[in-house]
């Protein structure tokens, strides 16, 4: 059996980092590419996708005074966050 | 560390209320380092975001307390001999994950694209590509530096089957095509995105573009819509999916153009000049977007880039491959070049002036300086005299400079070397 263990990387700890340093969108980038590679279940990647058309609908903070004026993005970040974490738990679930 | 641990949750419990934003940083690496469990890691941070975004003093305190509780649920939690078992095999389930993932993984060593002895020679010009040989693996990037006019479309365009080579050998075998000029070029053209420098324009609005492309790559039905969404949301283009090419600026239709070359899931991309019109932030996101799906564990590419912005490129390139007159004259990892090398490259600016400078520094052991123009100077030292040194000797000798770059383990050393 093939063991190149140095070939994996750890996309969800990359996620985390990510969050840790409040990359937000960066982590969503990451989170499509882990659940490409680590799911072949459609309902997964759909999700991925849902949270990342949220976030740039309703989660992303405003950039300038001249963008279009956004409501406090708090609560749909905090949503955003939630259903990252379950996503990922998830994914993580069959191999635990 | 089970001693150390009660310690160490005082002083994060000390920050948490001294320096809460740091200290809700810190929680997070405490959480990871002492009771790696999903959930507590995901609680600490949830507490970071919701202590940042609290609206009033009431809620931060709420919030704080809050992190206190899971330094204590942390430590209650190490302290139980249970959870180090858990971590163990938390640990061993990893490598399960991970050997798992491997069997199912396509070997990303396979050589995507060998080239051997590429000759073409245009009439008009007298422009010659010589003898050209190199290789490309499946999940690396390789970026092709060198000055303009030296060759590096002209590559490119022998590779994605746009021009045919005089002389030479090329073959693709993690394409199925394994035998030294038996190609097909029908099959290999479905499995090689080509981004050339000039992008051409489009019509209708990006996302039915992605569509289309997708579905000329044989992607139908669902496939073809998840594909779309995927490559859009994967390169933040989801603000942008139904603008037209007028609406866009020049890096989106960059972004746009890694989209349509990508949605099909191409096995080689090759991309000229990318960066040329983008801003430095830009330049960052198209990068880093560029190495992570290029490093795609399902879907791994091999990416082919050549661009003017050395230290950018190499920021992200397995390999350098840098053409000199049609001529690759080195092909390696960029940081291999010190040590083929038997002297330190230092490129400063500032306002210098060429002579005051040399008198300055006479006495300081250099090799040769170089008037590299606009303020630009090139200094080559033995290899014992480092940065640390030449920074100092600028001090002593007040010599003022604006930038300074250690370019040892760059390849731009290679275009300051006489041609």
């Amino acid at each position: 059996m093939s063991t190149h263990t140095t070939l994996i990387p750890e996309p969800n700890e990359r996620i985390y980092e990510l969050l840790t340093q409040n990359e937000l969108e960066k982590a969503i980038k990451e989170l499509l590419s882990y659940v490409a590679d680590a799911s072949s279940d459609r309902l997964h990647l759909r999700e991925a996708l849902t949270i990342s058309q949220l976030y740039y609908e309703t989660g992303r903070p405003e950039k300038s005074q001249n963008s279009p004026s956004r409501p406090n993005s708090w609560p749909n970040q905090k949503e955003i966050l939630q259903r990252i974490f379950n996503l990922l738990n998830t994914l993580e679930a069959p191999i635990n | 560390m089970e001693d150390n641990i009660l310690e160490i949750g005082q002083k994060l419990k000390d920050l948490i209320w001294e320096n809460p934003l740091k200290g809700s940083e810190e929680l997070i690496f405490f959480v990871k380092r002492h009771a790696n469990r999903s959930s507590l890691r995901q609680m600490a941070i949830m507490l970071k975001f919701e202590h940042q975004n609290a609206q009033n003093e009431e809620s931060r305190s709420s919030i704080m307390m809050q992190m206190i509780d899971l330094i204590e649920d942390v430590i209650h939690l190490y302290n139980e001999s249970k959870l180090k078992e858990e971590i163990q095999e938390i640990e061993a389930k990893g490598q399960i994950e991970a050997n798992y993932l491997s069997q199912k993984l396509p070997s990303q060593r396979e050589t995507v694209c060998a080239c051997d002895h590429i000759r073409k020679s245009f009439k008009r010009g007298g422009f010659q590509l010589q003898d050209v040989q190199f290789s490309i693996d499946l999940g690396k990037i390789v970026g092709v530096v060198g000055e303009n006019a030296n060759g590096k479309t002209t590559l490119f365009r022998i590779l994605v089957g746009e021009l045919k080579p005089d002389q030479g050998n090329l073959r693709f075998p993690a394409l199925g095509q394994p035998e030294w000029n038996k190609l097909n070029w029908y099959k290999l053209k479905n499995q090689i995105s080509y981004v050339p420098q000039d992008l051409p324009v489009w019509h209708g609005n990006l996302k039915d573009n992605l569509h289309y492309e997708a579905a000329t790559h044989g992607l139908t039905g669902e496939a073809n819509e998840d594909a779309v969404d995927y490559i859009i949301a994967r390169l933040g283009l989801n603000p942008h999916v139904h603008k037209k090419w007028n609406q866009l600026s020049g890096g989106y239709k960059l972004r746009f153009a890694l989209a349509k070359a990508l949605v099909w899931k191409p096995k080689f991309l090759v991309i000229d000049e990318p960066l040329a019109n983008l801003d430095i932030k830009s330049q960052v996101v198209f990068l880093s977007d560029l190495k992570s799906l290029a490093q795609s564990i399902r879907h791994p590419i091999a990416v082919l880039i050549s661009s003017q912005h050395i230290h950018e490129l190499e920021s992200i390139v397995d390999q350098v491959v840098f053409m000199r007159q049609g001529q690759v004259l080195y092909q390696g990892e960029s940081a291999k070049l010190k040590m083929l090398s038997q002297e330190n490259v230092f490129e400063l600016s500032g306002d210098l002036n060429w002579q005051e400078i040399q008198d300055k520094l006479r006495g300081f052991e250099y090799i040769r300086m170089e008037n590299a123009g606009l303020g630009k100077v090139i200094i080559r030292t033995p290899l014992h005299v480092g940065r640390k040194e030449i920074l100092q000797a600028f001090l002593e000798h007040d010599i003022d400079i604006h930038y300074f770059r250690d370019i040892s383990q760059s390849t731009k050393t290679l275009f300051y070397e006489n041609s």
